[in-house]
């Protein structure tokens, strides 16, 4: 599949190259497609490349010894999927699937950080989104060791909808590309599955998220009245844990 | 800056593995970027939170802290050559985030425009930047996987032989964590209650794998730990 330089225009850090740059990269990139739940890698997996998501949504995991998985990342376009070569290290260190159709760009390490030490600007947002990453990580450590369960919930999937995903018709409903199961918000959010379901009953019938047939479809964009209403009345109805 | 200050500088720096490919002269133009403190332990460092300050710890340790004074939430355990502040770059500060030392520790300030600035005429060190970032991420990332994991004697024991790894030293009883943790310190590094961490940690110690001496953690079977801790699955 050809990449197309305007493509990297609007996905950072490529935006800092100049065009030609852009240009060279964009011919010599490895682009590649997955569908909705595909595997895109595989940890332990050798690597010699980075890997870049251009567009949709990447879910980053790992599985312990009995096979649960507890995801650590919702990643967006622009970031990295796979930086095992940035660490020096040559093997993937978590799966990732697709939300989604989704396509990425495979760069060699080396081409990469020869970018990086010939454009300090190209680096400094390599860097940026290292450090945004970073951040959203501790606010999920943070989030998850103190907040109240429908706070934790209402946290995580507002991630699985977060921009550049399009919102639907609803105003401040935003709709998730990815539909996790009870089990998997449990995980996310350090809870038990029944908790997590009474929790989304509850957090449905105030209007803060939107089920289907039992599955969550939406949530709220952002924190509202009902939101801090529904904390008032229900904190100490389910602790979740 | 005297000749003896310069050397004092290089040679720290030379040990912090962020600046390891750098030369004799350019490390010694860098320490001049560069403004070091030695802090006693309990300094809090980052309070003033319009600041852009870059930090870069050269010796000891000191934790990364957030909540409030009712739910303090431990965020990370940093050593040397580990970089903090960053956070302020991409403008998102966040108030309650604290920074206090563990132990005395030897800290570099820096802006992030002049730490730009060297990164702009010392590349290489850029790169060096950017990979200690995919490493602090990749730390994050474990963390939060440990709030995923079901078994609190899995958390537990991977966040113990983490900190060994990092901090510890080892001694004629087993590996020796070098400053003090408390309960709450640990249970909120793996979203556990302290008593859940208390009622762990008396069981690692009744299996003969974890001691405490003079208030400090000692693991007696690292082995033993690291595979109850083991709960990565290719």
């Amino acid at each position: 599949m050809v990449l197309r330089a305007w493509e990297l225009r609007d996905i950072a850090p490529f935006t800092s190259l100049p065009r030609n740059q852009r240009a060279a990269v964009a011919a010599s990139a490895q682009v590649r497609t997955y569908r909705h739940e595909e595997r895109v890698l595989h940890a332990g997996d050798g690597c010699t490349d980075v890997t870049i998501l251009l567009d949709g949504l990447v879910r980053l995991f790992r599985t312990n010894l009995d096979g649960a998985e507890t995801t650590t990342a919702i990643i967006s376009p622009g970031s990295i999927v796979a930086m095992a070569m940035l660490r020096g290290s040559a093997l993937h260190d978590a799966h990732a699937d697709a939300i989604g159709r989704i396509r990425t760009i495979d760069i060699p390490a080396d081409t990469f950080l020869d970018l990086m030490r010939r454009y300090p600007r190209f680096a400094e947002a390599v860097a940026r989104g290292l450090i945004t990453r970073t951040d959203d990580t501790f606010m999920d450590i943070t989030t998850g060791a103190h907040g109240e369960l429908w706070s934790r919930i209402l946290h995580t999937l507002r991630k699985l909808a977060r921009p550049p995903h399009p919102t639907g018709d609803d105003g401040a409903m935003l709709r998730l590309a990815y539909r996790p199961s009870h089990t998997e918000i449990a995980r996310l959010v350090g809870a038990h599955r029944s908790s997590v379901t009474r929790a989304l009953r509850l957090l449905d019938e105030r209007g803060l998220v939107q089920l289907e047939h039992g599955h969550v479809t939406g949530v709220r964009s952002e924190p509202c009245g009902a939101e801090s209403a529904f904390g008032d009345g229900h904190s100490q109805a389910f602790s979740g844990e | 800056m005297n000749s003896m200050n310069a050397r004092h500088k290089v040679w720290y720096l030379r040990r912090i593995d962020l600046f390891a490919s750098a030369t004799d002269a350019e490390i010694e133009e860098i320490a001049q970027l560069l403004g070091d403190h030695h802090l006693p332990a309990g300094t809090e460092l980052l309070t003033d939170r319009q600041s852009d300050r870059v930090c870069l710890i050269k010796g000891g340790a000191v934790r990364v802290h957030a909540g409030d004074a009712r739910h303090p939430v431990t965020l990370a355990l940093l050593g040397p050559g580990k970089v903090f502040g960053l956070s302020a770059t991409v403008g998102d500060h966040d108030p309650q985030t604290r920074v206090t030392t563990l132990t005395p520790a030897y800290v570099c300030f820096a802006s992030w425009s002049a730490l730009m600035q060297v990164f702009v005429q010392y590349p290489h060190v850029m790169v060096k930047m950017v990979s200690a970032l995919a490493d602090g991420l990749l730390r994050a990332e474990t963390w939060r996987t440990r709030l995923g994991m079901a078994s609190p004697c899995h958390r537990l024991a991977s966040l113990l032989v983490e900190l060994a790894d990092e901090f510890g030293e080892p001694t004629a009883t087993g590996w020796r964590i070098r400053f003090r943790l408390a309960q709450t310190d640990l249970a909120s590094m793996v979203g556990l209650s302290r008593e859940t961490v208390s009622r762990q940690m008396a069981e690692f110690g009744r299996q003969g794998w974890l001691a405490r001496e003079n208030g400090l953690l000692i693991l007696r079977d690292r082995e033993a730990l690291a595979a109850c801790g083991d709960t990565d699955a290719i």
